[in-house]
């Protein structure tokens, strides 16, 4: 398609500083600025004031790598924007349902491939005899179990301090 | 992408779903904002994050759905495809390549396609 459509409507919609946050916050791994400006359709100086800025916030952490800086979202920034969402949307009684629907998934899936961690499934999956597509379904449920388990930690931060979260009021 | 379709000007709300597992975000639309009337129009999108990503952005309506996904499937040579049906018909699937590679580009370059394939409706 006309790669220039999209483009224009994401620079009328987000600013500038709005698109880098978004790449930034998507990257797997740690990228450049010349990278994150690239995807963010900004030139790399601009990226870079951003970038910074983002890093002043806590929004993003830079990594120093052999080919310079790399930036990539800061985890507790993610984590607590998730919490936050959770307490927002949600009270404590639906968030400790929500941790029994996602242990009985997690207990489905250690039935399932007879495997006690993420990390063993994925051992599991690399072992010779498996074929292709078996172990990219293994690889798959692992990182759902991972998705998971995030999940469930997020959730039991949420209930344990609800009340703090949700408080109107913070100490100085 | 919760974030980059939220911001989007056709979008009404996008949520996590179901809301333990988070498995799938789900939008409400409101394409009448393009000069389509329909009820009920909703975007599914899941997103697998293995080292090529794989995703689907699946459009629905009443009596028609359609989608711009990247997974394996045995309808189309490669991973990126687009399917749509009416109604309860065939799915028809065409090969496509995506221009995006982050989850925001991706996201408003999906947006762009639906736009475009409702004004073609």
């Amino acid at each position: 398609m006309d790669e220039s459509d999209w483009e224009a409507t994401w620079q009328e919609h987000a600013s500038a500083f709005d698109r880098v946050r978004s790449v930034v916050l998507a990257v797997p791994e740690p990228q450049p600025a010349e990278w994150i400006a690239d995807h963010a359709r900004v030139a790399e100086s601009t990226a870079r004031d951003h970038l910074d800025r983002l890093a002043d916030m806590g929004v993003v952490t830079s990594h120093a790598t052999d080919g310079g800086t790399a930036y990539g979202p800061d985890p507790a920034y993610v984590r607590f924007r998730e919490i936050r969402e959770l307490t927002t949307e949600y009270d404590s009684d639906a968030l400790s349902e929500f941790v029994v629907d996602l242990k009985e998934s997690i207990a489905e899936l250690r039935e399932a491939y007879d495997a006690d961690t993420p990390a063993d499934l994925r051992a599991a999956a690399a072992e010779p005899g498996v074929d292709a597509e078996e172990a990219r379904a293994m690889a798959r449920a692992a990182g759902d179990w991972e998705h998971y388990a995030y999940r469930l930690s997020l959730l039991e931060d949420a209930i344990t301090r609800y009340d703090e979260y949700t408080a109107s009021n913070v100490p100085a | 992408m919760i974030d980059a379709l939220r911001r989007h000007p056709v979008v009404t709300a996008a949520r996590g779903q179901p809301p333990s597992t988070f498995t799938e975000v789900s939008a409400t639309l409101a394409p009448h904002r393009w000069g389509y009337d329909t009820a009920d129009a909703t975007l599914r999108v899941t997103w697998q994050p293995l080292d090529q990503p794989e995703f689907a952005f699946h459009y629905s309506e009443d009596s028609f759905d359609c989608g711009w996904h990247r997974e394996p499937n045995p309808h189309v040579d490669g991973d990126a495809h687009y399917q749509e049906r009416v109604g309860t018909d065939e799915y028809r699937y065409e090969p496509i390549r995506f221009d995006g590679e982050t989850a925001p580009e991706l996201t408003w370059e999906v947006m762009e396609r639906l736009r475009k394939r409702l004004d073609g409706r």
